[in-house]
């Protein structure tokens, strides 16, 4: 870990040095950019997908619904969500002891917006070189001309990525009007500025240093890596010792390694790192020190590789492994988890019901012999389509349901609340007892959902 | 162009990674509860009588409150957590 440097308190607002990246190009860079086009074209696209009459995919919080294509969840499949949130964890654990930090070279968000908001500085700023000497430049007419333009895309982007982030929450086309309206809630208007600003600072100020210092999956490395992980290294075998030479020196009678010391790998990381140091947290394994370092080799005529994807047990010379009992026990789980969420998913009940008891009263006695309970019968359709329901009683023969209509009747996603009394003669009972009402499906008679709850006697 | 550290930037200053570190995991907690809090809770059933505080009135409004109630305590025991550590207790007996 970094020994934290002199400077102890203070330093929270004092200038901060830029990294410049140095541009690349090469098989992974294209790779990462197919990567960002293809995640960034789902965020952006996807909120304006339709799915009968609806949007496809709605995190519709004011109305305490999740919609997702033909799936409707409610607040009581909460169930759901905290399987949904193991699974996502054992991935974690799982993609990262296999494939090393792949998610954070490809798929992060951090690091997909980054790179478009690099992408915007090199189109306005131009590249590394040009981008220190403006910096270094006094102001002029095209220096602010070049900057201003920079913070026009970049404050453009971010608002548009806080109003999709929040068109995810709130159907999209209505928000769309809305702001052209300029008729915003109070809630979107800010969470639409708070997640741009989040963006522009993060991806357009921030950037790699949130991963450096701030993210704590990257700490995490190295509990979650083994031998057998994929990871981006230097051959040192085959580098070292390290040299210049010329292009067709023979340096192998000079005793030197492959690597030509040009530190174009150190160049282009956008860490700051030196790979040729070995494995280190702070990288994100983005692979632009690949690409640099195969042209580089390219160029001199030397095999591609010196710095490659391996694993640890490769460069030792010894079998990499991918299936072991690490893999193979976290990939079962995993599978098993997923197996069983779809199949639950799909298994899901159609109809939920939940039974409240009357919050005032234990019970009611009635003129005419009888001792009651009421309750509200609270009924959600997750269906798709209308449902008919028939709703009965089960517990103690000597109980009775008594409801205007015993017939319940839903449309498509409705929630509603049926108040019902259940009774007995005066005396048949005593103390309490567990009841529950069942829905059944008025045309076929399946039991779709039942909902538990007591009867309280004298 | 070397690659020299001086175009590099300077290590981050403790208390700007503190910092850092603290409000970002706070961030990623303060989500988390959200999510599971506000899954379970519905904002407007949480208050128990018909004339509820301003931040229960709307469920956007309990939602954002709840979620920066939730980060603002996750970043207080961050704080606390970190000056806990990083004010070491005993050194002078133990001589580290
Ligand atoms: S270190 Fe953290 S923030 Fe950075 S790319 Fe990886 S997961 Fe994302
Ligand atoms: S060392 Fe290479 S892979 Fe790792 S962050 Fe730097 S450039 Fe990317």
């Amino acid at each position: 870990m970094n020994a934290p440097s002199g400077d102890v308190g203070g330093g929270l607002y004092a200038a901060q040095q830029k990294v410049y990246p140095r541009e690349v190009t090469g098989r992974f860079r294209t790779l990462r950019t197919a990567a960002i086009f293809a995640l960034l074209g789902l965020f952006y696209l996807v909120p304006w997908t339709q799915w009968s009459a609806r949007q496809a995919v709605l995190f519709d919080l004011p109305a305490r619904r999740f919609y997702i294509f033909s799936l409707t969840f409610f607040p009581q499949d909460f169930f759901f969500l905290t399987w949904l949130l193991i699974i996502a964890a054992l991935s974690l654990f799982f993609f990262t002891a296999v494939a090393g930090r792949l998610w954070c070279g490809f798929a992060c968000p951090q690091t997909v917006w980054t790179e478009v908001f690099v992408w915007m500085e090199r189109l306005t700023e131009g590249n590394r070189s040009q981008r220190m000497k403006l910096d270094k430049a006094p102001w002029s007419p095209r220096k602010l001309g070049r900057k201003s333009a920079k913070q026009v895309l970049w404050v453009g982007f971010a608002m548009l990525t806080g109003f999709t982030f929040v068109g995810f929450f709130s159907p999209i086309r209505e928000l769309m009007t809305s702001a052209f309206a300029l008729s915003l809630g109070p809630w979107e208007t800010f969470w639409i500025l708070f997640y741009g600003f989040a963006a522009y600072g993060n991806a357009g100020y921030l950037r790699e240093q949130v991963c450096k210092y701030m993210c704590p999956y990257a700490r995490f490395q190295s509990a979650m890596f083994d031998k057998q992980t994929l990871i981006i290294s230097y051959d040192t075998a085959r580098g070292e010792p390290r040299g210049a030479r010329g292009r067709d020196s023979d340096y192998k009678a000079k005793g030197l390694g492959d690597c030509i010391d040009c530190t174009l790998c150190v160049q282009v990381c956008p860490t700051g790192i030196d790979i040729r140091k070995g494995l280190q947290y702070e990288c994100i394994a983005c692979a632009a020190c690949i690409d640099a370092c195969n042209d580089v080799m390219t160029k001199m005529s030397y095999p591609k590789g010196l710095i490659r994807y391996s694993t640890q047990a490769a460069l030792e010379g010894k079998p990499t492994r991918i299936l072991r009992p690490r893999s193979v026990v976290y990939g079962i789980l995993l599978l098993g988890l997923m197996v069983g969420f779809v199949v639950a998913v799909a298994a899901r009940s159609p109809i939920g019901i939940e039974v409240l008891r009357d919050r005032n009263a234990l019970y009611r006695e009635t003129g005419e012999g009888w001792v009651e309970n009421v309750y509200t019968v609270r009924v959600v359709n997750k269906d798709a389509g209308p449902r008919r329901l028939l709703l009965t009683l089960e517990g103690p023969k000597e109980l009775s349901l008594e409801a205007e209509t015993t017939e319940l009747q839903l449309e498509a996603g409705e929630v509603k609340g049926f108040p019902v009394r259940i009774r007995m003669r005066a005396g048949a009972l005593r103390g309490g007892h567990e009841i529950e009402l069942e829905a059944k499906s008025l045309e076929t008679g399946k039991k779709l959902a039942r909902g538990e709850s007591r009867f309280i006697a004298p | 162009m070397s690659a020299s550290d001086a175009d590099r930037p300077p290590p981050w200053s403790r208390l700007r990674q503190d910092v850092g570190a603290v409000v970002w995991s706070s961030f990623l907690a303060a989500c988390l509860a959200a999510m599971l809090f506000f899954a379970a809770f519905d904002p407007l059933t949480l208050a128990s009588d018909d004339n509820p505080p301003w931040w229960l009135e709307s469920r956007m409004t309990g939602y954002s409150v709840g979620f920066f109630f939730f980060w603002f305590v996750c970043a207080v025991a961050g704080f606390l957590t970190s000056a806990l550590l990083h004010s070491s207790a005993g050194a002078g007996q133990r001589g580290d």
